[in-house]
């Protein structure tokens, strides 16, 4: 699914940004574990928007957090580009990106799919 | 051998707190089985946190967990029979910065069950959705106040002392908006939630 085929590069691009724009911050691993994508095609497709102005990242610890760049001079418009294409996604993914479980969990507590 | 196999939750909860409160250990229900609860069954956990009120030492839960088949592994208690959970989050009951000093028995099919009162769980679940943006705490919480009602000075006040006193204005907005459309089901009002926060990007 590539909703702004013919505006941005890559079909990967698409769901990094989606991503970010939903969840705010995010790592390449994770990004690509979300949508089953390719870690090292994720990490290229980051490393294009940052490059590009689009994105930021800063380390945290070892590992890369990705946002995208308050200063991107064209981010109100990526916004409401990426808000149309969102609404074009299925609910699913949608419920997914946005009903992420971010209180924490006592470490060793089981996690068991909900009754 | 204690089998919980076909042991509702709900049920499972009473039986852990009876027992224990045969031994004086006193626990309050609290967590996502609190929310279950006062939700009527909108949302639903595999979880039972029960906070020692009493103070007992750990050996002294330890034996009594044990006497119906109940044994630590890591931090929460499990039996074979069962997916269900039992888990000891550390005392004083609180909610964000305020000490929790009255609590409830209500009374359940299965028996009767010490437990937050509503208007707490619902704070509990505000104060994860404020601090961690955790939108399925926020959901929690809505699908509480669908049920129980909670003073509208009182959620300004508690909005306030967590430092989100602008998010007050957007959680009644939110309340009245899930009244108006008579939304009853967890998905209806993830439905709702989802859509709103797609809005607001």
């Amino acid at each position: 699914m590539f909703i702004l085929r013919g505006i941005l590069r890559a079909e990967t691009q698409e769901k990094i940004l989606i991503y970010l724009l939903v969840r705010g911050s995010g790592y390449g691993k994770a990004i690509a574990e979300f949508y089953e994508l390719s870690p090292n095609a994720t990490q290229k497709q980051l490393a294009r928007l940052e490059g590009d102005g689009v994105v930021v990242s800063r380390l945290v610890g070892k590992l890369r957090e990705y946002q995208l760049n308050p200063r991107y001079a064209f981010l109100q418009p990526l916004k409401e580009l990426l808000k149309a294409a969102l609404a074009a996604y299925p609910e699913k993914v949608k419920r997914e990106l946005t009903m992420t479980r971010n209180r924490p969990r006592q470490a060793g507590k089981p996690v068991l799919p909900a009754r | 051998m204690s089998d919980y196999k076909d042991t509702p939750i709900i049920q499972l909860a009473v039986t852990v707190a009876g027992h224990l409160q045969q031994h004086d250990i006193r626990v309050i229900l609290v967590g996502g089985l609190a929310v279950e609860i006062y939700s009527e069954n909108i949302y639903l956990t595999n979880d039972i946190d029960l906070v020692n009120t009493s103070y007992h030492p750990p050996a002294a839960i330890n034996q009594a967990m044990s006497e119906i088949g109940f044994f630590k592994r890591g931090r929460v208690y499990v039996n074979d029979t069962t997916d269900i959970c039992v888990e000891f989050p550390s005392a004083p009951l609180s909610v964000g910065d305020e000490l929790i000093e009255e609590t409830t028995i209500i009374e359940v099919d299965a028996g009767n069950m010490p437990i937050l009162l509503a208007r707490d769980v619902i704070k509990d679940r505000l104060a994860a959705y404020f601090h961690w943006n955790d939108k399925p705490s926020l959901v929690q919480a809505l699908a509480v106040m669908s049920k129980h009602a909670i003073d509208t000075a009182e959620l300004q006040a508690f909005c306030q002392s967590e430092g989100k006193a602008d998010e007050f204005a957007i959680i009644e907005q939110l309340r009245r908006s899930l009244d108006k459309q008579a939304l009853s089901s967890m998905e209806d009002i993830e439905t709702f939630i989802i859509r709103q926060t797609i809005e607001q990007l």
